[in-house]
């Protein structure tokens, strides 16, 4: 057998002198009663506890939706998302803002360029 | 002779305390000593025992008489530690900061050599550093430790109580005893 190393000798020290916690007198007697005159929960119990838990999720899915209602009330926000549509216009324009930008900073537009190139 | 856990959870369930009160007496002591070692702190342990057997008894229409009444309430008890421990996870760490662990270590392992009996001093030292180790495993690992080597559950039991097969139950116990002989042989090397 192997034999044991100091860690596992003390380890084994340690379990041995581990306390045990008594139960005071009359515990059982004071914890049945306690359980007794607690109601045990009943399916509308349970549905209710379902419904408690179930209310702040429904609301933070109205709060979003809401939110995102107005935000595509603007022109700008559901113009920026036409961009997934087939909305040419919008998507020239954001292209051109986007562009415009960038070529404050001395960076020119790729299609320019390539124009440019071709020229 | 004394009645069955079939027979007691039956009576209980019947509305009869008496059955439920013995039910309490059978298993308080392994609730209690759960609670205590896996927390480390007694000042709460009969406060989360009282809520695992109320609990307990919410739940004992859903208990299935085939299996074991013990693991069942063992597990009733590892939630119940597991979400305390969750809401007073700082509180703990600052528990034994002034407590010098490599010098009880020496200390306890020269005593363990001498096959003395520990002094109450030493008991003492002996459960802050039983503690402050088991602070160190994994939540499953410490339930998996005090449930098996600390209350003898054997790994049959612990499996159904922590939800596992046998296997991954063993290979927790034998994890967290790798780990905890570890840093107590560095707290013996560096003492």
């Amino acid at each position: 057998m192997k034999p044991k190393g100091k860690g596992d000798e003390l380890l084994s020290c340690l379990i041995r002198a581990a306390r045990r916690v008594e139960a005071p007198p009359f515990f059982a007697v004071r914890v049945a009663a306690r359980a007794f005159q607690t109601p045990r929960p009943s399916v509308l119990t349970l549905l209710e506890g379902l419904a408690h838990r179930l209310v702040p999720v429904l609301a933070t899915v109205a709060a979003v939706s809401v939110a995102l209602a107005l935000w595509f009330e603007e022109p700008d926000h559901a113009a920026g998302f036409s961009l997934l549509t087939e909305d040419a216009a919008a998507e020239q324009r954001i292209a051109q803002d986007y562009w415009d930008f960038w070529g404050s900073f001395g960076i020119p537009d790729p299609a320019e360029r390539s124009l440019e190139n071709a020229d | 002779m004394a009645a069955t856990e079939g027979d007691l959870v039956q009576r209980s369930l019947e509305g009869d305390q008496g059955a439920f009160e013995e039910i309490v007496r059978r298993y308080q002591g392994l609730v209690l000593n759960i609670v205590y070692h896996y927390l480390g702190r007694n000042d709460i342990a009969e406060d989360i025992a009282q809520e695992v057997f109320v609990k307990l008894y919410s739940t004992l229409s859903r208990f299935d008489p085939t299996r074991s009444l013990k693991a069942w309430i063992g597990k009733i008890t590892a939630n119940q530690c597991i979400d305390e421990l969750r809401r007073t996870k700082r509180q703990r760490l600052q528990l034994f900061s002034d407590f010098d662990e490599r010098q009880a270590a020496g200390e306890l392992l020269a005593q363990a050599r001498s096959e003395q009996p520990l002094t109450e001093d030493q008991a003492e030292k002996a459960q802050k550093l039983l503690q402050s180790a088991l602070g160190r495993l994994s939540p499953s690992e410490r339930m998996a430790f005090v449930l098996h080597e600390m209350e003898d559950l054997p790994y049959s039991e612990l499996a159904a109580t922590m939800g596992t097969t046998e296997l991954a139950a063993r290979i927790r116990v034998s994890r967290s005893r790798k780990k905890l002989r570890k840093k107590l042989e560095e707290l013996l090397d560096e003492a």
